[in-house]
Parts: C-alpha cells; sequence; structure tokens
C-alpha cells in the first residue's frame, strides 16, 4: 500500500528539498554532475566535445526562466507521490521567445562571435535546427531487435559499490533500479525535472518536517530470474543493505548526514539521517545508486553480475569486458516486458571509428566528439538522423593555481590571473556556435539562481581587465617573466586547447608558463590521490582540473571546496569558505541554502581559488532515425538526465520503416 | 749531336681527378638526376625548418578557425585558428632535428659496436651480436613504443627510442665490414710493427668502413624520420602544442578529415616527400660511395 503525503508532511518536503530545488536542484546537480562526469570523459579521450547552451548575453535563457515552468510545478514535482500527476507539458515559455528575439550585446571587443546564436532558444522553439527531443512519429511499436551503443570506454566492473565510472553508472541503470524515479521518456523536459514515483522502485515517501527521517513505500518488483537470485521479489532489506554498502562504497560522499537505513517491513524503508541532508531525496534518486540483489554481493559477484530489478539481464556469453556487453530483455521487468531484443554496447574508443560505425548501421548512437558544421555530411550519410544537443549550464574545467605557494597565495596575484582571462577570445575560438556567449562558472548556475547570471556569476573577477591586472599583479611584486609550472590531464595527446588558450592570457600578463610533461594516468593517479594538494609533491604551480565530487549541491558547495573534503584537489584553504560549505549542508530552507550559495560563490570568486572562466561547448549527439523512444544523453542534468536509459529501454524499439527526414524539432512539436 | 726529346707518356684524365674525395662524391651526387632532385626536396625542407620562425608563430591561435587554405594561410588554419604553414615548417624542424640526432646517435654507437665487436672477435663477438640478434628480433617500432611508454613521451624520449631502434642495424651492418677489413694485409703489416688494438681499429680499420656507415646513415634518415612521425601519431612522440608533422596527422587531422581536409594533407604530404627524398638520396649516396654496388638494384 502506497502512502500519500499529508500536508505537513508535504510541507516538510518541500522544505527539505524546496520547491525550487526539486525543479531546479537537480537540473543544478545534473549540469554540473554532468560537467563532471564529461570532464573526466573526455580527460578520457583526449580531447575536446563537451556540451552548452547559450543565452542572449543579456537575457536569461529559457531553461531557467521561472515562468511556465515555475507554475507548472506549483510546489515541485517531489511532492506527488502515489497517484503521479501528468507530466507537465512543455510550455513555449515567454522567457524562451525573448531569449530567441532578444538582441544580444556585442559579447567581446570584435570578436565574431554569434550571440544571436541561442542554443536555448532554438532548442525550445519549433524548426530548431538541434534539441532536446522531438515528437515521436504516430505508429504501432515493433517488437525485436537488437539496440547497438557506441560506448567511447569500456564499463569496467559493475560494482557500483566500488566503482563510479561513467558508462559504468549508465549501464548499470539498465539492470537495476533506484530508490526514486524521475520522469523519463520522449516527453522527457529537461528543464522540468522531476522525481516520479512511476519511474523507482518507491512508490511513495514521507519526510518528517524536521527533515531527520524519510520513509518510502516499495513497489511489488522482482529481481532478474538469475542465479544466485532466481527472480525473488525485492524486500526493504535489500533496499537497507543496499544504502549501507554505499555509505561505505565509492558514493559514499552522497550519503553525508545519512545514519541508519531501516527496514520498517518489507514493504517499507525508513532513513534516519543523523543530521539533515538537504539533497537526501535526490541522492536516493541518482544513477550511480541502482539498487541489486544482496546476494550478489554475498556471492561475491557483483563486478560481474549486477542482478537487480531493472529493465536488461546481462548477458554474460556476449560481454566481454571493455569490449561488448549485452543485455537481454527482462521478460519480467515490473514496468513491462521490453521491446527489444536485447541492448548491446560495443566499446569504440576512436570518435572516427565510431562515426563511421553510425554512418553505416553499425550502432545506433554513440558520443563522437562533433561540430556543428560537421552535421551535414553526416545527414548526407544517415538521412533522417536525428540530433540531440545538451546544454551545459556550467564550466567544467578549472585552472586552479596553488594557493600555498608564493606569489600565487597573494590574493591579487590570484585575481590577476583570473581579470587577465579573456573568455571571449577563448569562446570565439573554441566553440563558435556551440557555447554559451558567455562563460560558466564552474558552479552551476541553477543551484543558486532562477535566472543565468551570466558573466555577473563571477562577481568582481568578471571581466577581461589586462591593464587591472598588470596593476595587481605590480602592488604584488611579481617581476615579468615568473614561471608557472602547468601540469595537465591531456596524457599522450598532449594538453587541449584550453590550456593552449590559457598560456597564450598568461603570457600576456608576464608571465613565464611551463608545460610539464604529463601522462593520462598518471596525472589521473595524483589527481585522485589529491598530490597536487599537497605542496610537498604537488611540483607545479598550477593544474587544470575538473570535479570528481558527487553531482548535488553538496557535491559542489561542500565536497570540492572543503578544507576537510577528501575529493578537494586545489589546496583551499579558507575558513570562511568552510563555515559557509557546512552550513549549507543542513540548511532545509531552500531560500536561505541559496544565499548561502551565493554566499559562497562571492567569497570563491573574490579569492579567486578557480580560474573557472573557460567556456564549455554544447555536446552534439546523435541517433539513427530507426530509433523510438529512448533518449541518450541531452542536457547534463548532473544527478539525473538522458544518461539513465533504463528508465526508457523498457518502451524502446527500432522502426523498421523510419522518417526519412529528421524529426529534430523541439518537445513541443 | 741532335738532342733527342722524349715525349712523355700519355696521362689518361679521370673526371675528378685531383679533387678532394668528398667534393668529388657530392659532385657526383648532385650531378645524378635522382640525386639533385631529391637535393632540390630537402633542401626546401631544411630551408623551411630554418625559416620557420620568420613567417607567423606556429604556436599562436587566432579567431580564423578550420579556415581552408588561401592567400592568407596557404594551408589553412585547425581547430585554434593556428597557421598550418607555419606549423608545418616547424614540424620540418622537429622532424629534421629528430632524423639527424637519431640517425647521428644510432649510426655512431652502433658503428662503434659493430667495430668493437667485429675486431675482438671471440666470445665478446659471439655474445654482442646475440644480444644485436635480441634486439633485431622486436619490430623497431614495437621496441620504441616499448621504450617510450616506459618514460615519459615527448620529442627526447622519442630521438632516445629510434637510437635503440637503429642501433642494432648499424652495429650488424659494420660488423660484417670489419670483418672483411681486419683480414687486409695492412692490417697485419701494423700489427707486426707493434700498432695496438686501439690503433688499429682507429687509424686502419675505422678510415675503410666510412663508406658503409655514411651509407647507413643516409638510409635510417628516412626511417628515422619515419618513426619519429610513427610515434608522434600514436601519440608517443611529440606532444601538443609541438607541431610535429606526426602529431598533426593524427590529432586534428584525423579528427577534422572530413571537414577540414587540409589538416592532413599537408602533414602527409611532408612526410612522405621528405622520407621519399631521403630514401632516393640514400641510393645515390650508395652507389657513389661504393661502386660494386652501382646499378645493383
Amino acid at each position: 500500500m502506497t502512502k500519500q503525503p499529508s500536508s505537513t508532511e508535504q510541507q516538510g518536503l518541500s522544505r527539505l528539498i524546496g520547491s525550487r530545488v526539486s525543479r531546479r536542484s537537480v537540473l543544478r546537480g545534473g549540469v554540473i554532475g554532468a560537467a563532471g562526469l564529461t570532464a573526466a570523459a573526455l580527460i578520457g579521450c583526449g580531447d575536446d566535445d563537451d556540451e552548452t547552451p547559450a543565452p542572449a548575453a543579456t537575457q536569461p535563457p529559457a531553461a531557467a526562466t521561472p515562468t511556465a515552468t515555475a507554475t507548472a510545478i506549483p510546489t515541485a514535482a517531489i511532492e506527488r507521490t502515489a497517484t503521479p500527476t501528468p507530466t507537465p507539458t512543455p510550455t513555449p515559455a515567454a522567457g524562451a521567445a525573448a531569449t530567441a528575439t532578444a538582441a544580444p550585446e556585442p559579447a567581446g571587443p570584435g570578436y565574431p562571435l554569434e550571440p544571436a546564436y541561442d542554443y536555448v532558444g532554438n532548442a525550445r522553439n519549433d524548426g530548431a535546427p538541434f534539441a532536446y527531443g522531438w515528437k515521436e512519429p504516430d505508429k504501432t511499436p515493433v517488437p525485436g531487435g537488437i539496440l547497438t551503443y557506441g560506448a567511447r570506454y569500456g564499463h569496467g566492473s559493475f560494482d557500483n559499490v566500488t566503482t563510479g565510472g561513467y558508462i559504468t553508472q549508465s549501464v548499470n541503470t539498465m539492470a537495476g533500479d533506484m530508490l526514486v524515479g524521475y520522469h523519463h521518456g520522449p516527453d522527457f523536459n529537461v528543464y522540468q525535472m522531476e522525481l516520479n514515483p512511476d519511474f523507482g522502485l518507491a512508490t511513495g515517501w514521507e519526510v518528517a518536517p524536521d527533515g531527520l527521517s524519510l520513509t518510502f513505500s516499495l513497489r511489488e518488483a522482482n529481481f532478474h530470474n538469475v542465479a544466485p537470485v532466481n527472480g525473488r521479489a525485492l524486500v526493504a532489506s535489500d533496499v537497507a543493505q543496499h544504502y549501507a554498502r554505499m555509505q561505505n562504497g565509492r558514493q559514499a560522499g552522497l550519503l553525508l548526514g545519512l545514519g541508519a537505513v531501516e527496514a520498517v517491513d518489507d514493504r517499507t524503508v525508513r532513513f534516519n539521517m543523523d543530521k539533515p541532508n538537504a539533497d537526501i531525496l535526490v541522492v536516493a534518486g541518482n544513477r550511480e545508486l541502482p539498487i541489486y540483489a544482496t546476494e550478489v554481493y554475498d556471492a561475491g559477484i557483483a563486478d560481474t553480475t549486477p542482478i537487480g530489478t531493472g529493465p536488461g539481464i546481462l548477458d554474460p556469453e556476449n560481454t566481454s569486458q571493455d569490449q561488448r556487453m549485452t543485455f537481454a530483455a527482462n521478460p519480467d521487468y515490473w514496468g513491462g516486458a521490453p521491446l527489444l531484443d536485447a541492448f548491446r554496447f560495443d566499446t569504440i574508443t576512436d570518435g572516427e571509428t565510431l562515426k563511421a560505425a553510425f554512418r553505416t548501421g553499425q550502432t545506433y548512437h554513440g558520443l563522437p566528439t562533433l561540430r556543428t558544421e560537421e552535421l551535414d555530411a553526416l545527414w548526407g550519410s544517415v538521412p533522417g538522423m536525428n540530433v540531440m544537443s545538451n546544454p551545459s549550464l556550467m564550466g567544467i574545467s578549472i585552472f586552479a593555481v596553488n594557493s600555498n605557494v608564493a606569489p600565487f597565495n597573494d590574493t591579487r596575484v590570484r585575481r590577476a590571473i583570473k581579470l587577465g582571462m579573456d573568455v571571449d577570445r577563448y569562446l570565439a575560438i573554441r566553440y563558435p556556435n556551440q557555447s554559451w556567449p558567455d562563460s560558466l562558472p564552474a558552479f552551476g548556475w541553477p543551484f543558486y539562481s532562477d535566472v543565468y547570471p551570466g558573466r555577473a556569476a563571477f562577481g568582481s573577477t568578471a571581466p577581461y581587465d589586462p591593464d587591472e591586472a598588470a596593476k595587481l599583479l605590480s602592488a604584488a611584486g611579481v617581476e615579468k617573466g615568473h614561471k608557472i609550472r602547468h601540469r595537465h590531464p591531456g596524457g599522450f595527446s598532449g594538453p587541449g586547447g584550453d590550456t593552449q588558450l590559457v598560456f597564450e592570457s598568461l603570457r600576456e600578463l608576464g608571465f613565464e608558463p611551463e608545460l610539464l610533461p604529463s601522462d593520462g594516468a598518471a596525472f589521473a593517479d595524483q589527481y585522485y590521490a589529491q598530490g597536487f594538494s599537497d605542496p610537498e609533491r604537488r611540483g607545479s604551480e598550477m593544474i587544470q582540473g575538473w570535479s570528481t565530487a558527487a553531482p548535488t549541491a553538496n557535491g559542489y558547495f561542500w565536497e570540492n571546496i572543503h578544507s576537510k573534503s577528501s575529493v578537494q584537489h586545489f589546496n583551499i584553504v579558507d575558513p570562511v569558505i568552510d563555515d559557509l560549505a557546512d552550513r549549507q549542508f543542513s540548511e532545509i530552507d531552500t531560500e536561505a541554502r541559496r544565499e548561502l550559495f551565493q554566499q559562497i560563490m562571492k567569497q570563491m570568486n573574490d579569492e579567486a581559488y578557480w580560474m573557472d572562466k573557460l567556456p564549455a561547448s554544447a555536446g552534439i549527439f546523435i541517433l539513427r532515425p530507426e530509433v523510438r523512444f529512448v533518449r541518450f544523453h541531452g542536457p547534463y542534468i548532473g544527478i539525473h538526465s538522458f544518461w539513465d536509459w533504463g528508465y526508457s529501454m523498457h518502451k524502446t524499439w527500432l522502426d523498421p520503416d523510419p522518417p526519412e527526414q529528421t524529426l529534430t524539432v523541439d518537445l513541443r512539436g | 749531336m741532335a738532342e733527342q726529346t722524349v715525349a712523355a707518356p700519355a696521362v689518361r684524365e679521370f673526371p675528378g681527378a685531383g679533387r678532394h674525395p668528398a667534393l668529388d662524391a657530392a659532385i657526383r651526387i648532385l650531378t645524378s638526376p635522382v640525386g639533385a632532385a631529391s637535393f632540390g626536396v630537402l633542401a626546401l625542407v631544411v630551408l623551411g625548418a630554418i625559416f620557420a620562425d620568420v613567417g607567423k608563430d606556429p604556436y599562436q591561435t587566432s579567431l580564423a578557425v578550420l579556415v581552408g587554405p588561401s592567400l592568407d594561410h596557404p594551408f589553412g588554419t585547425d581547430d585554434l585558428g593556428r597557421d598550418q604553414l607555419a606549423r608545418v615548417m616547424q614540424g620540418a624542424r622537429i622532424s629534421l632535428w629528430v632524423g639527424f640526432l637519431a640517425t647521428a646517435g644510432g649510426c655512431l654507437v652502433g658503428a662503434a659496436w659493430g667495430l668493437i665487436s667485429g675486431f675482438a672477435g671471440s666470445w665478446l663477438d659471439l655474445v654482442s651480436q646475440r644480444v644485436v640478434d635480441a634486439m633485431l628480433a622486436i619490430p623497431g617500432i614495437v621496441l620504441a613504443l616499448f621504450f617510450v611508454s616506459i618514460f615519459t613521451p615527448g620529442v627526447t624520449t622519442g630521438i632516445v627510442a629510434i637510437i635503440l631502434v637503429i642501433i642494432p642495424f648499424n652495429a650488424r651492418v659494420i660488423r660484417s665490414a670489419v670483418l672483411a677489413v681486419k683480414e687486409n694485409v695492412y692490417v697485419d703489416a701494423a700489427r707486426v710493427i707493434g700498432a695496438g688494438p686501439l690503433r688499429i681499429m682507429l687509424r686502419h680499420i675505422l678510415p675503410n668502413v666510412v663508406a658503409p656507415i655514411l651509407i647507413m646513415m643516409s638510409t635510417v634518415l628516412g626511417a628515422a624520420i619515419l618513426i619519429e612521425a610513427g610515434l608522434a601519431f600514436l601519440g608517443m612522440g611529440a606532444q601538443e602544442p609541438e607541431p610535429s608533422w606526426g602529431l598533426m596527422l593524427s590529432d586534428k587531422g584525423r579528427q577534422y578529415m572530413e571537414l577540414a581536409p587540409w589538416l592532413a594533407f599537408f602533414p602527409a604530404v611532408a612526410i612522405s616527400i621528405t622520407v621519399l627524398a631521403f630514401n632516393l638520396l640514400g641510393d645515390v649516396v650508395r652507389d657513389v660511395l661504393d661502386p660494386r654496388l652501382r646499378g645493383s638494384r
């Protein structure tokens, strides 16, 4: 029996997550998380593919405009429970129209930027060249077939307690379900992310007003009919044990504040919090936390045998680590038997090979590095190809100087470097027509703002002001020719374009940047092990990195910046930051928390701990015209996004007679 | 009594007689059509490398991103707006630097190895040649990759790796030459008058194996450049932003093969014509320095 939260509970929940949190927090977290994931992925692939939308310089993006979105879900989808409300129909949104038509201000001193190219606006308007989704043709699904996906990286272990690679996370949702689900499918609107009891194992939930306990009602679902679990029913103790494992695993950072998870009865689970964690419900829907049967852990086979309640059953006969993995349809899936016979991931590490495989129909989708200019040629090869864009809502690449060594322990020097970064130039060279006409801070703006803040997000360090930078450096006594040894994550392919652009800025300021040899694996080892945070081991004055924190607000406003965090890589030791980060963690009042986010942003900018004035590109993703229902990728929403394919897989099918024209228009059709 | 004048016997004039042997060899190389053409191409490459700093900065990014060949950018630009002509010229500098240094290093070490091994004979020759056998058993590019993967990829590491590849070939060839030379009577004569092993090697044998050393050098130069390009192509040689030809080909060239084919075309052409020119020049040098092989192809 599912439970309807009382109004008080709803209020509590609302306070806990907050109406904006439910709507935006997911978005916020997503953006950030995806950025981190993308960065990690990009590091691996050595080059650049990314994401990003682009609102007009003076207009907030439609995505963040609190117009239709805000009214469509008065108190957030999270408050809905056993009776799911219909998915809010994305509306044209006055903001979107305004964005699309507003005359943008020149973005820079004569750079050939095209700020009129409004990524968000385009994606939400009819006739847009690229969008997040499209209206599915009115056809009767045809069962059968194998959907293939070209993955750039191997899957590694399936044990989500110990691993968290992005492909591992994504494929794990094929086999397992999360406790809390998000609305998903072709009508999924990335700007109206909503927890929806139709999509997760919990059919309803209650949250205590003080945020110290959350009670979930479980649906009836069976695990895969595979030994040693053999199709038994999911019970509350599975969930409790799952979270107990996770609290001691790689994802422990997501669950800070969570005390014991208790199985009240077979169908009821309770989270008992040691202290409120304002992100905990969002975390329960995190794709990194799909629930597997306890037996696979007891038997020590979790790394090879993911047995959950999801739509796909791993087919070991057609799976080979780092080469291929196949999920056969689970006929007993609680959401209905999948239409496909199987879903297969083929590892194709080379981007050009991946494009070739896509063209020849060997893979239906992949994640190649694409520029918008390449799409015409692809359409020539695959008429009817559909295109998705995934705007990034935050920067993903962070340069940081070692603030523990002179002269970088002087705030003026750090500020000077940040002021010397010419964002417009970076943007015009790196991502023309494919990014925001403004820079993106490394904190996703949806966490703390209703509207895209643009360059204002960087506060006093926002402008490109080499004269002011020179004055600051002079006042700090930094002589011309001061060396900055930089360690980059480029690995064998060398540093990326960002590094070269930032080096030019540093030279203009009078520094002599020096590129240290770097091997990707060694960099990652040191980076993850915090080698660069240790002044004795760092050996460089500057590094380029990315977030390895959880894609939640706490991930970005605590884990990435707190001096006690185990995943803070940038030597930030600031009592002010620590205090603000601690306070926001348990602040369940949405507005108060947002205020703390903004204070953190201000302190980070004023102290210039991060040189995060680097644009992020919108990713361009392609899908063969045969594919129906499922959407891959899309905007990086962090904790939940198009990456969670498991939600859609059972309704996905392959169209034997696909449309010859692309369906790529916006969700409103 | 009439004085009888006896005419001196006629002396047959040989072309180049009286000239320094090196000058003579150079003239014969340059007067050969293939030699002249190869030299011309290589001269262009060398001039490009020398004057790489004169034109546009090969590292400087610009807003002219992925622009095709034009008057302003004859070889087009890459995705960071960098001038490809400047980068190809700078790449010539890297290729030639790596090629010459690796060849010189590999040939000198290999020659010394072959000289000592061939002259000493006995157990030293046996052991050292088994080491050479072992090195020759490993394909050159694999040996280079193995070495580079142990250390940090880069130009310097690449040079050392290529030297490692060249050494065994030279050691084997020079040893063979030494084995033949050391049987000559002048070597026995030197030994009889009390010359030590070092003196015999350096004064009597080495000068007589210079020709095969030079031939080997001219032959492996092209191979060295090709290995460098191969290492860079595989990401194990020069690293961005260094404009190595191999790296240009694999990185931007491959990525934008369809969108901006000039990014692959020009570095590929540069590699091809340079290696071809070195190989053809090597053939001519061999013909000139070792007349026995002339026309034996």
